[in-house]
Protein backbone atom coordinates (compact mmCIF):
# COMPACT_ATOMS: atom_id res chain seq x y z
CA UNK A 1 0.00 0.00 0.00
CA UNK A 2 1.61 3.55 -1.05
CA UNK A 3 2.21 5.86 1.76
CA UNK A 4 -0.34 8.63 2.65
CA UNK A 5 1.23 12.09 1.95
CA UNK A 6 1.58 14.83 4.94
CA UNK A 7 -1.37 16.73 2.76
CA UNK A 8 -3.79 13.41 2.43
CA UNK A 9 -3.15 12.54 6.49
CA UNK A 10 -4.12 15.94 7.50
CA UNK A 11 -7.39 15.88 5.47
CA UNK A 12 -7.87 12.19 7.26
CA UNK A 13 -7.32 14.05 10.61
CA UNK A 14 -9.92 16.93 9.97
CA UNK A 15 -12.51 14.47 8.44
CA UNK A 16 -12.10 12.70 12.05
CA UNK A 17 -13.04 16.32 13.21
CA UNK A 18 -15.99 16.39 10.85
CA UNK A 19 -17.41 13.40 12.91
CA UNK A 20 -16.52 14.31 16.40
CA UNK A 21 -18.41 17.85 15.15
CA UNK A 22 -21.55 16.22 14.08
CA UNK A 23 -21.44 13.84 17.63
CA UNK A 24 -20.81 16.99 19.86
CA UNK A 25 -23.32 19.59 18.05
CA UNK A 26 -25.56 17.59 16.03
CA UNK A 27 -29.12 15.71 16.91
CA UNK A 28 -29.82 12.76 18.18
CA UNK A 29 -26.28 13.05 19.77
CA UNK A 30 -25.79 16.64 20.40
CA UNK A 31 -23.26 15.89 23.56
CA UNK A 32 -22.63 19.33 23.98
CA UNK A 33 -26.41 21.05 24.70
CA UNK A 34 -26.86 17.51 26.39
CA UNK A 35 -23.75 18.36 28.32
CA UNK A 36 -24.30 22.26 29.54
CA UNK A 37 -28.30 20.95 29.71
CA UNK A 38 -27.10 18.98 32.71
CA UNK A 39 -24.57 21.42 33.66
CA UNK A 40 -27.51 24.55 33.58
CA UNK A 41 -30.86 22.35 33.98
CA UNK A 42 -33.02 25.38 33.93
CA UNK A 43 -30.83 26.82 30.45
CA UNK A 44 -32.31 27.08 27.03
CA UNK A 45 -30.10 23.68 27.06
CA UNK A 46 -31.92 22.03 29.73
CA UNK A 47 -35.29 22.91 28.37
CA UNK A 48 -35.62 22.97 25.00
CA UNK A 49 -35.22 20.39 21.94
CA UNK A 50 -31.44 18.94 22.10
CA UNK A 51 -30.06 19.79 18.48
CA UNK A 52 -27.46 21.86 16.62
CA UNK A 53 -30.73 25.04 17.18
CA UNK A 54 -29.73 25.04 20.86
CA UNK A 55 -26.30 25.59 20.35
CA UNK A 56 -26.85 27.91 17.56
CA UNK A 57 -23.58 29.46 16.56
CA UNK A 58 -25.54 32.29 14.76
CA UNK A 59 -28.54 34.02 16.40
CA UNK A 60 -26.40 34.92 19.54
CA UNK A 61 -24.98 37.63 17.26
CA UNK A 62 -27.99 39.16 16.09
CA UNK A 63 -28.97 39.00 19.41
CA UNK A 64 -26.73 41.19 20.29
CA UNK A 65 -28.35 43.92 18.21
CA UNK A 66 -31.39 42.83 19.69
CA UNK A 67 -31.97 44.60 22.99
CA UNK A 68 -35.25 41.98 23.74
CA UNK A 69 -33.28 39.12 23.72
CA UNK A 70 -30.37 39.98 26.01
CA UNK A 71 -32.51 38.45 28.85
CA UNK A 72 -32.53 35.62 27.00
CA UNK A 73 -28.74 35.54 25.48
CA UNK A 74 -27.44 35.95 29.59
CA UNK A 75 -29.92 33.27 31.10
CA UNK A 76 -28.16 30.63 28.36
CA UNK A 77 -24.83 29.68 29.01
CA UNK A 78 -24.87 27.74 25.64
CA UNK A 79 -25.05 31.10 23.62
CA UNK A 80 -21.97 32.40 25.24
CA UNK A 81 -20.05 29.37 22.78
CA UNK A 82 -20.04 32.09 19.60
CA UNK A 83 -19.72 35.49 21.40
CA UNK A 84 -16.87 34.64 23.50
CA UNK A 85 -15.41 31.02 23.53
CA UNK A 86 -14.82 30.23 19.44
CA UNK A 87 -12.97 33.95 19.19
CA UNK A 88 -10.86 33.45 22.35
CA UNK A 89 -10.25 30.07 20.49
CA UNK A 90 -9.71 32.17 17.28
CA UNK A 91 -7.42 35.00 18.68
CA UNK A 92 -5.58 32.19 20.89
CA UNK A 93 -5.08 29.75 17.94
CA UNK A 94 -6.82 31.19 14.51
CA UNK A 95 -9.98 29.77 13.81
CA UNK A 96 -9.68 25.87 14.46
CA UNK A 97 -13.74 25.39 14.78
CA UNK A 98 -14.18 26.20 11.38
CA UNK A 99 -10.93 24.27 9.87
CA UNK A 100 -11.07 21.40 12.06
CA UNK A 101 -14.58 20.94 13.57
CA UNK A 102 -17.34 22.64 11.79
CA UNK A 103 -19.12 20.18 10.16
CA UNK A 104 -21.38 22.07 7.91
CA UNK A 105 -18.42 23.91 6.35
CA UNK A 106 -16.46 20.28 5.72
CA UNK A 107 -18.98 18.32 4.26
CA UNK A 108 -18.80 20.46 1.22
CA UNK A 109 -15.00 20.42 0.95
CA UNK A 110 -14.63 16.99 1.13
CA UNK A 111 -17.83 16.24 -1.10
CA UNK A 112 -15.90 18.95 -3.45
CA UNK A 113 -13.06 16.95 -3.86
CA UNK A 114 -15.42 14.76 -6.31
CA UNK A 115 -15.09 17.17 -9.03
CA UNK A 116 -12.38 17.83 -11.15
CA UNK A 117 -10.82 21.31 -10.90
CA UNK A 118 -11.94 21.83 -14.30
CA UNK A 119 -15.22 22.36 -13.37
CA UNK A 120 -14.73 24.43 -10.69
CA UNK A 121 -15.11 28.48 -9.79
CA UNK A 122 -12.54 30.06 -8.48
CA UNK A 123 -13.72 33.33 -6.73
CA UNK A 124 -10.60 34.84 -5.40
CA UNK A 125 -9.73 35.77 -9.53
CA UNK A 126 -12.83 37.48 -9.59
CA UNK A 127 -14.45 38.84 -6.87
CA UNK A 128 -13.47 40.77 -3.70
CA UNK A 129 -13.66 37.97 -0.91
CA UNK A 130 -13.38 39.61 2.04
CA UNK A 131 -15.42 43.16 1.22
CA UNK A 132 -18.13 40.97 0.08
CA UNK A 133 -17.89 38.55 3.24
CA UNK A 134 -18.15 41.43 5.72
CA UNK A 135 -21.18 42.95 3.55
CA UNK A 136 -23.01 39.44 4.35
CA UNK A 137 -22.29 39.57 7.58
CA UNK A 138 -23.46 43.46 8.07
CA UNK A 139 -26.74 42.40 6.19
CA UNK A 140 -27.13 39.06 8.34
CA UNK A 141 -26.88 41.87 11.49
CA UNK A 142 -29.80 43.83 9.49
CA UNK A 143 -31.70 40.91 8.97
CA UNK A 144 -33.88 39.98 12.27
CA UNK A 145 -34.75 44.28 12.04
CA UNK A 146 -36.99 43.71 8.86
CA UNK A 147 -37.09 39.99 8.23
CA UNK A 148 -38.13 37.50 10.31
CA UNK A 149 -37.52 34.54 7.51
CA UNK A 150 -34.52 35.38 6.35
CA UNK A 151 -31.89 34.18 9.09
CA UNK A 152 -32.66 30.57 10.00
CA UNK A 153 -33.49 29.58 6.08
CA UNK A 154 -30.63 31.08 5.03
CA UNK A 155 -28.33 28.90 6.93
CA UNK A 156 -26.21 25.85 6.48
CA UNK A 157 -26.65 24.65 9.94
CA UNK A 158 -30.07 23.85 9.83
CA UNK A 159 -29.43 22.06 6.54
CA UNK A 160 -26.92 19.87 7.90
CA UNK A 161 -28.71 19.08 10.75
CA UNK A 162 -31.76 18.27 8.37
CA UNK A 163 -29.26 15.59 7.22
CA UNK A 164 -27.74 14.13 9.96
CA UNK A 165 -31.49 13.37 11.06
CA UNK A 166 -32.38 11.93 8.14
CA UNK A 167 -29.05 9.42 8.17
CA UNK A 168 -31.01 8.43 11.45
CA UNK A 169 -34.43 8.59 10.12
CA UNK A 170 -36.16 11.76 11.12
CA UNK A 171 -37.19 13.65 8.54
CA UNK A 172 -38.98 15.93 10.37
CA UNK A 173 -36.92 18.70 9.24
CA UNK A 174 -37.80 18.37 5.93
CA UNK A 175 -41.22 18.98 6.45
CA UNK A 176 -40.89 22.66 7.36
CA UNK A 177 -38.37 22.99 4.39
CA UNK A 178 -38.84 26.92 3.07
CA UNK A 179 -38.34 27.76 -0.37
CA UNK A 180 -35.88 29.75 0.70
CA UNK A 181 -34.31 26.98 2.83
CA UNK A 182 -34.44 24.89 -0.67
CA UNK A 183 -32.50 27.78 -2.08
CA UNK A 184 -29.62 28.14 0.45
CA UNK A 185 -29.25 24.27 0.97
CA UNK A 186 -28.86 24.07 -2.96
CA UNK A 187 -26.24 27.22 -2.85
CA UNK A 188 -24.28 26.01 -0.17
CA UNK A 189 -23.79 22.42 -1.79
CA UNK A 190 -23.66 22.65 -5.58
CA UNK A 191 -22.23 25.78 -6.76
CA UNK A 192 -20.77 27.26 -3.48
CA UNK A 193 -19.68 23.71 -2.53
CA UNK A 194 -19.08 21.30 -5.65
CA UNK A 195 -18.29 23.66 -8.09
CA UNK A 196 -15.67 26.30 -6.44
CA UNK A 197 -12.49 26.17 -5.45
CA UNK A 198 -11.70 24.70 -2.37
CA UNK A 199 -15.37 23.68 -1.63
CA UNK A 200 -16.17 26.12 0.90
CA UNK A 201 -18.02 29.17 -1.12
CA UNK A 202 -20.39 29.23 1.60
CA UNK A 203 -17.95 29.73 5.09
CA UNK A 204 -16.27 32.20 2.23
CA UNK A 205 -19.10 34.96 1.99
CA UNK A 206 -22.40 34.08 3.97
CA UNK A 207 -21.03 31.99 7.23
CA UNK A 208 -21.12 34.69 10.08
CA UNK A 209 -19.62 32.45 12.99
CA UNK A 210 -16.84 31.92 10.33
CA UNK A 211 -16.78 36.00 9.63
CA UNK A 212 -16.56 36.60 13.08
CA UNK A 213 -13.83 34.26 13.95
CA UNK A 214 -11.80 35.48 11.26
CA UNK A 215 -12.14 38.93 12.03
CA UNK A 216 -11.08 38.14 15.27
CA UNK A 217 -8.01 36.19 13.74
CA UNK A 218 -7.02 38.98 12.11
CA UNK A 219 -6.84 41.54 14.79
CA UNK A 220 -5.24 39.55 16.67
CA UNK A 221 -2.72 37.91 14.80
CA UNK A 222 0.39 39.77 16.13
CA UNK A 223 -0.65 38.32 20.25
CA UNK A 224 2.91 36.98 20.96
CA UNK A 225 0.77 34.38 22.37
CA UNK A 226 -1.42 33.95 18.99
CA UNK A 227 -0.77 30.74 17.48
CA UNK A 228 -1.29 30.67 13.55
CA UNK A 229 0.23 29.73 10.55
CA UNK A 230 2.94 31.58 9.64
CA UNK A 231 5.35 32.12 6.04
CA UNK A 232 8.93 31.91 6.53
CA UNK A 233 9.13 33.66 2.72
CA UNK A 234 12.58 33.00 3.00
CA UNK A 235 12.44 29.19 2.36
CA UNK A 236 9.42 29.61 -0.76
CA UNK A 237 10.34 28.07 -4.00
CA UNK A 238 6.87 29.81 -5.66
CA UNK A 239 5.52 26.53 -6.89
CA UNK A 240 2.18 27.33 -5.81
CA UNK A 241 1.13 24.15 -3.95
CA UNK A 242 0.32 26.16 -1.04
CA UNK A 243 -2.31 28.49 -2.81
CA UNK A 244 -3.64 25.71 -4.60
CA UNK A 245 -4.74 23.21 -2.25
CA UNK A 246 -5.72 26.10 0.51
CA UNK A 247 -9.82 25.75 0.78
CA UNK A 248 -10.55 29.19 1.95
CA UNK A 249 -8.21 30.82 -1.00
CA UNK A 250 -6.09 32.86 1.82
CA UNK A 251 -2.88 32.21 0.29
CA UNK A 252 -2.08 35.16 -2.16
CA UNK A 253 1.52 35.27 -4.36
CA UNK A 254 2.31 38.10 -5.19
CA UNK A 255 5.69 38.26 -6.64
CA UNK A 256 6.05 34.69 -6.32
CA UNK A 257 6.43 35.54 -2.18
CA UNK A 258 3.25 33.89 -0.80
CA UNK A 259 1.38 35.48 2.14
CA UNK A 260 -1.74 34.88 4.28
CA UNK A 261 -5.11 36.53 4.64
CA UNK A 262 -5.93 36.01 8.36
CA UNK A 263 -9.55 37.24 7.57
CA UNK A 264 -10.41 33.96 5.69
CA UNK A 265 -7.55 31.42 7.05
CA UNK A 266 -9.43 28.96 9.21
CA UNK A 267 -6.15 27.05 10.46
CA UNK A 268 -6.66 23.94 8.86
CA UNK A 269 -3.31 23.67 7.73
CA UNK A 270 -3.37 21.84 4.87
CA UNK A 271 -0.96 24.68 3.26
CA UNK A 272 1.41 23.45 6.01
CA UNK A 273 1.35 19.79 5.21
CA UNK A 274 1.08 20.43 1.03
CA UNK A 275 4.61 22.29 1.23
CA UNK A 276 7.64 20.87 0.37
CA UNK A 277 10.17 22.85 1.72
CA UNK A 278 8.47 23.82 4.97
CA UNK A 279 7.83 27.64 4.45
CA UNK A 280 4.53 27.15 6.30
CA UNK A 281 4.91 26.76 10.59
CA UNK A 282 2.07 26.68 12.87
CA UNK A 283 3.06 29.08 15.58
CA UNK A 284 3.37 31.89 17.42
CA UNK A 285 4.63 35.53 15.66
CA UNK A 286 8.58 35.40 15.54
CA UNK B 1 -10.36 57.01 -3.18
CA UNK B 2 -8.00 54.80 -4.25
CA UNK B 3 -8.63 51.41 -6.74
CA UNK B 4 -8.47 48.85 -4.10
CA UNK B 5 -10.55 50.84 -1.47
CA UNK B 6 -13.07 51.38 -3.89
CA UNK B 7 -13.54 47.88 -5.37
CA UNK B 8 -14.08 47.01 -1.63
CA UNK B 9 -16.23 49.34 -0.62
CA UNK B 10 -18.64 48.58 -3.27
CA UNK B 11 -18.13 45.13 -2.97
CA UNK B 12 -19.28 45.12 0.56
CA UNK B 13 -22.02 47.68 -0.39
CA UNK B 14 -23.45 45.30 -2.61
CA UNK B 15 -23.32 42.56 -0.42
CA UNK B 16 -25.06 44.35 2.64
CA UNK B 17 -27.61 46.29 0.33
CA UNK B 18 -28.41 43.43 -1.47
CA UNK B 19 -29.07 41.42 1.18
CA UNK B 20 -30.84 44.06 3.25
CA UNK B 21 -33.26 44.62 0.23
CA UNK B 22 -33.81 40.87 -0.01
CA UNK B 23 -34.20 40.32 3.60
CA UNK B 24 -37.60 43.17 3.35
CA UNK B 25 -38.32 41.52 0.35
CA UNK B 26 -38.39 37.98 1.98
CA UNK B 27 -40.87 38.91 4.83
CA UNK B 28 -43.27 36.11 3.89
CA UNK B 29 -43.44 34.91 7.34
CA UNK B 30 -45.43 36.92 9.73
CA UNK B 31 -43.78 35.49 12.71
CA UNK B 32 -45.10 33.07 15.13
CA UNK B 33 -45.82 29.83 13.04
CA UNK B 34 -49.38 29.28 11.93
CA UNK B 35 -48.67 26.52 9.67
CA UNK B 36 -49.81 28.53 6.63
CA UNK B 37 -47.06 27.11 4.24
CA UNK B 38 -46.59 30.15 2.90
CA UNK B 39 -43.04 29.99 3.49
CA UNK B 40 -43.01 26.08 1.83
CA UNK B 41 -44.95 27.84 -0.97
CA UNK B 42 -43.61 31.34 -1.76
CA UNK B 43 -41.07 31.58 -4.55
CA UNK B 44 -40.58 35.16 -3.46
CA UNK B 45 -38.24 34.29 -0.68
CA UNK B 46 -36.10 31.69 -3.38
CA UNK B 47 -36.22 34.57 -5.95
CA UNK B 48 -35.22 37.58 -3.98
CA UNK B 49 -32.52 35.39 -1.64
CA UNK B 50 -30.73 33.84 -4.79
CA UNK B 51 -31.18 37.18 -6.59
CA UNK B 52 -29.71 39.18 -3.68
CA UNK B 53 -26.78 36.87 -3.92
CA UNK B 54 -26.03 36.63 -7.55
CA UNK B 55 -26.16 40.34 -7.60
CA UNK B 56 -23.80 41.15 -4.58
CA UNK B 57 -21.45 38.67 -6.41
CA UNK B 58 -22.26 40.64 -10.00
CA UNK B 59 -20.98 43.92 -8.22
CA UNK B 60 -17.91 43.00 -6.38
CA UNK B 61 -16.66 41.43 -10.14
CA UNK B 62 -17.71 44.44 -12.07
CA UNK B 63 -15.67 46.71 -9.28
CA UNK B 64 -12.80 43.91 -9.38
CA UNK B 65 -12.77 44.16 -13.39
CA UNK B 66 -13.19 48.13 -13.30
CA UNK B 67 -10.36 48.36 -10.12
CA UNK B 68 -7.82 46.33 -12.14
CA UNK B 69 -7.92 49.02 -14.94
CA UNK B 70 -7.08 51.44 -12.75
CA UNK B 71 -3.66 52.95 -10.85
CA UNK B 72 -3.79 52.64 -7.50
CA UNK B 73 -3.17 56.03 -6.00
Amino acid sequence: MSKLTPLVRNRLKRGVGFFVGIVLFYAPFALLAKGIGLLFPTSLAGTAITDVHTACLRMPWGWLTMPWMWPTLGANPISWLPILVLPFVAAAFGPLFCGWLCPAGALPEHLSRIVPDKFKFDFKSSVEIVPLRYGFFAGFLLAPFVSTSICCSFCNFTHMQNLVSGVFGDFSGFVVFSTLGVMAATLWIVPLGLFTKGGRGWCLFLCPAGTVMGLTSHLTRKLTWGRRVRVDASACDSCGSCADVCPMRAIDMPEEEPTINYHLCNSCMDCVEACQSKTYQYKRPS
Amino acid sequence: MSAPKSKGLVSFAAAFGTLGVAAVLTRACPGGCTSCTTCATSLVPMVTGAGAVGLAFAGSAWAKKRGEGEKPE
